[in-house]
C-alpha cells in the first residue's frame, strides 16, 4: 500500500520510556502532538475503553511536502494497531533504554512485532541512555539480531534521543541502508 | 636581540569553524604567537580564519565576505577555491600554515597602511619566523615561503559544501583498479604503528595484559584508559578535546608519548568525558590517516564492514554513511568502494583506516578472494529507486535544519 502523494512517514517504537517523544520532538518541525482515540482515526479503542495515546512529529519539506513522524505507544500490548501505523511507512526507527532490564529482550519483541514492515523496508536501532548504563555493548546488539535470524546489516547506533546530531543520523542512516546509492545532500 | 617597540597583537576573528577546530587555532596561537595575535570576536577583527566547508545552505563566502567589509579572510577549503579578499589554504591545513597565512595578511596590512616600511614588520619574540620580505601589495604570493599552501586571490568561485568536517586529506584519486601500485606508497599509506595512535593501541594492550588501568603522557594534558569491568566496558577519560587529540596525531606533532600502568584511574577526573574506545580508536586513526590506507591495508584486496560503526559517537567523514551502507553488504576493494559510489578514494580510504583500528574491518578469506578476483563488484541498480528523490530532499532537510 502506497502513503497518500506528498505525505509519508517514518514509524518510532521502542518500550516505555526508551525515548520515542523526545526524539520525535528533537527533530520535529511542529511541537510533537499526542493524540488520543476520540481525536484521531489512527486511535483505537479498545473494548475495555482504555485510551490508546500515540505521538506525531512533522518534517516540513520544500514545495509542501511532508514527512510525519509517528511514535508508537510503549504499551507493549497495543501491538495490532501497530500494522495500520506502517502502511506507507518509509522505515522504522527503534529505540531500545539500555537501562531496562532485558534490552536484548526488548529487541526481539519489537523487531517480532514489526517483522512484516521490517521486511519491506529497514530498521535502524537506537540504543538510548547508554550514559547512565553501558552495557549491552553495540556489538551484543549486533551478535543479538543475527541470532535472532536478521542478517541483513542494521545500523545500531548509541543515541541520545534529546540530541537532534543524533536522531538526524539514524534517519540519515535508515536512508542510506534503503539506498546505498542514495547521494548525500551536500556532495 | 635588538630591543623593538612593543606593537598591538593583530586581532584575529575565527568564523564557521567547528568549536574543536577554533579551540586549536586558539591554542595554537596561544602557544606560538600569543605576543603577535589576539583572539576577538568577529567584529573587533581584522583578519578572519574561516572554515569555508562549513558554509552551507544559502550562505556563500561572498556574503560573509560583505558582512565584515574591508576585512581579509584566511579561507581553509577542502577543494579548490579562491577569494579576492585573502589568502586560501587547501586542507590539511598545519597550524603553522594558518599562522604564516595570518602573518601574511598582516603584513600586507601593514604595508597597506604604510607603503614604505623603514622597519621590519613585527616577528615576535624571535621565536617566530617572519612573515617573509613584506614588499608592496603587488608582490605575488608564489614568492611566499610556501607556496603550495597559499594561493593567489582571484575572484570567488562558490565553494564546494560540505557539512561534515573533511578529515581526509586531499590527494587526488592515484589508485588504479587491478594494477599494483606503482606510486610512492607514502602518498596512499600510512603508518599506524607510531605517533598517538601507535602509543594509544601499545597502552590499550599493555593495559589489558596487566588487567589495570594506564595513563598515556606526553600530551597537553591528562589521557587514562580504564581496565573496564563485566559491566563496564574499558574507555577513555581525558580532559583533552577532539581539537587537541587530531593536533596531535599530526606527523609534526613533535611530541614524545609514554605509557604506562597506573593503581586506578584518579579520582579527580570523574567529570573528565569518557570516550569508548571503539570511538576512540576509529578517530585516532582517522585523524592519522589524513586519506591514506594502514600500512598492513593492500588496497586491491578485498575487505567488508563486520557491523556499522558507531556513528554517533565517531568522526563522520564526507559520505561515511554511504560508504558504511555498502561496505555492510559486502566485501568490496576500496578502489571498487570509490568507484561503484563515486566518491573520491581518500574518503574510502579514511574511512577504511578508522574501521580498522576500531576493529570494524574483515578481510575476505584468500580461497573466496581468488575465486571472486576476476568478477566485477556487483555494482549499485542501475536504475534509482523511485524514493531516491524524496530521501535526498529528507537528507537536505536533516543537513541544513540546525
Ligand atoms: N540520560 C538520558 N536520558 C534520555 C536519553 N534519551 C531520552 N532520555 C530521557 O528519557 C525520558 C523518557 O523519554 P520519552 O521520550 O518520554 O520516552 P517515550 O519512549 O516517549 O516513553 P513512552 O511514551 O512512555 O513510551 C525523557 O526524560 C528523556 O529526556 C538518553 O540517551 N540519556
Ligand atoms: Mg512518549
Amino acid at each position: 500500500m502506497r502513503a497518500k502523494r506528498n505525505h509519508h512517514k517514518i514509524v518510532f517504537t521502542g518500550p516505555v520510556g526508551a525515548g520515542k517523544t523526545t526524539a520525535i520532538a528533537s527533530i520535529s518541525d511542529i511541537e510533537p502532538v499526542r493524540t488520543d482515540a476520540s481525536a484521531s482515526d489512527m486511535t483505537i479503542k479498545r473494548k475495555n475503553n482504555t485510551t490508546v495515546a500515540m505521538d506525531y512529529g512533522m518534517l516540513r519539506l520544500p514545495g509542501g511536502e511532508k514527512v510525519m513522524l509517528y511514535g508508537t505507544p510503549g504499551q507493549e500490548r497495543f501491538d495490532f494497531m501497530w500494522e495500520i501505523l506502517t502502511e506507507g511507512g518509509i522505515g522504522l526507527v527503534l529505540l531500545l533504554d539500555n537501562t531496562r532490564v532485558q534490552p536484548l529482550q526488548d529487541m526481539r519483541f519489537f523487531l517480532d512485532a514489526f517483522r512484516d514492515f521490517v521486511a519491506r523496508t529497514q530498521v535502524v536501532i537506537g540504543i538510548t541512555h547508554s550514559d547512565e548504563k553501558a552495557t549491552p555493548s553495540l556489538s551484543e546488539y549486533h551478535s543479538a539480531l543475527r541470532a535472532h535470524g536478521i542478517e541483513r546489516p542494521v545500523p545500531i547506533f548509541e543515541a541520545d534521543a534529546r540530541s537532534f546530531d543524533d536522531v538526524s543520523l539514524l534517519v540519515r542512516s535508515l536512508l542510506h541502508s534503503l539506498d546505498p546509492g542514495l547521494e548525500d545532500a551536500d556532495a | 636581540m635588538r630591543a623593538q617597540p612593543k606593537v598591538e597583537p593583530f586581532r584575529v576573528g575565527i568564523a564557521r569553524m567547528s568549536e574543536s577546530s577554533a579551540a586549536t587555532v586558539g591554542m595554537a596561537i596561544e602557544r606560538f604567537a600569543r605576543d603577535q595575535f589576539a583572539i576577538v570576536s568577529s567584529k573587533l577583527a581584522q583578519v578572519l580564519i574561516v572554515d569555508a566547508d562549513r558554509i552551507i545552505g544559502r550562505e556563500t563566502l561572498q556574503g560573509l565576505s560583505a558582512e565584515h567589509p574591508g576585512i581579509p579572510l584566511v579561507v581553509l577549503s577542502s577543494s579548490e577555491i579562491q577569494t579576492d579578499n585573502g589568502l586560501v589554504l587547501k586542507k590539511p591545513v598545519s597550524i603553522q600554515g594558518v599562522l604564516e597565512a595570518v602573518r601574511n595578511i598582516r603584513a600586507r596590512a601593514a604595508v597597506a597602511a604604510d607603503p614604505a616600511p623603514t622597519q621590519p614588520i613585527d616577528s615576535g619574540a624571535g621565536k617566530i619566523e617572519d612573515a617573509g620580505q613584506p614588499t608592496p601589495a603587488a608582490r605575488a604570493p608564489e614568492q611566499a615561503r610556501k607556496p603550495a599552501a597559499v594561493e593567489h586571490a582571484t575572484p570567488a568561485r562558490k565553494p564546494r559544501i560540505s557539512r561534515e568536517d573533511d578529515c581526509c586529506g586531499d590527494a587526488e584519486d592515484i589508485l588504479v583498479q587491478g594494477r599494483p601500485d606503482k606510486f610512492d606508497r607514502a602518498r596512499t599509506h600510512f603508518d599506524d604503528r607510531s605517533g598517538l595512535l601507535g602509543a594509544f593501541r601499545a597502552a590499550v594492550d599493555h593495559g589489558r595484559v596487566h588487567g589495570k588501568a594506564v595513563t598515556v603522557t606526553g600530551l597537553s594534558d591528562a589521557l587514562y584508559v580504564d581496565a573496564g569491568t563485566a559491566g563496564q566496558p574499558a574507555r577513555v577519560i581525558t580532559r583533552l578535546d577532539d581539537g587537541a587529540l587530531r593536533a596531535a596525531c599530526a606527523p609534526d606533532a613533535g611530541t614524545t608519548l609514554q605509557f604506562y600502568t597506573i593503581a586506578a584511574v584518579p579520582q579527580s577526573s570523574k567529570d573528565w568525558r569518557r570516550i569508548g574506545l571503539e570511538s576512540m580508536l576509529w578517530n585516532l586513526s582517522l585523524w592519522s590517516s589524513q586519506g591514506r590506507l594502514p600500512n598492513a591495508i593492500d588496497a586491491h584486496a578485498r575487505v567488508r564492514l563486520t557491523r556499522w560503526p558507531n556513528f554517533t559517537r565517531c568522526a563522520v567523514t564526507p559520505q561515511a554513511l554511504r560508504i558504511a551502507a555498502l561496505w555492510v553488504t559486502r566485501f568490496l576493494t576500496p578502489i571498487e568502494v570509490a568507484k561503484v559510489l563515486g566518491v573520491p578514494q581518500r574518503y574510502v580510504l579514511a574511512l577504511c583506516a578508522a574501521a580498522d583500528a576500531a576493529g570494524l574491518l574483515e578481510r575476505q578469506a584468500i580461497a573466496a578472494a581468488e575465486s571472486a578476483d576476476t568478477l566485477a563488484p556487483a555494482a549499485l541498480p542501475a536504475a534509482p529507486a523511485p524514493t531516491r528523490g524524496l530521501f535526498r530532499r529528507i537528507l537536505g532537510k536533516l543537513l541544513h535544519a540546525r
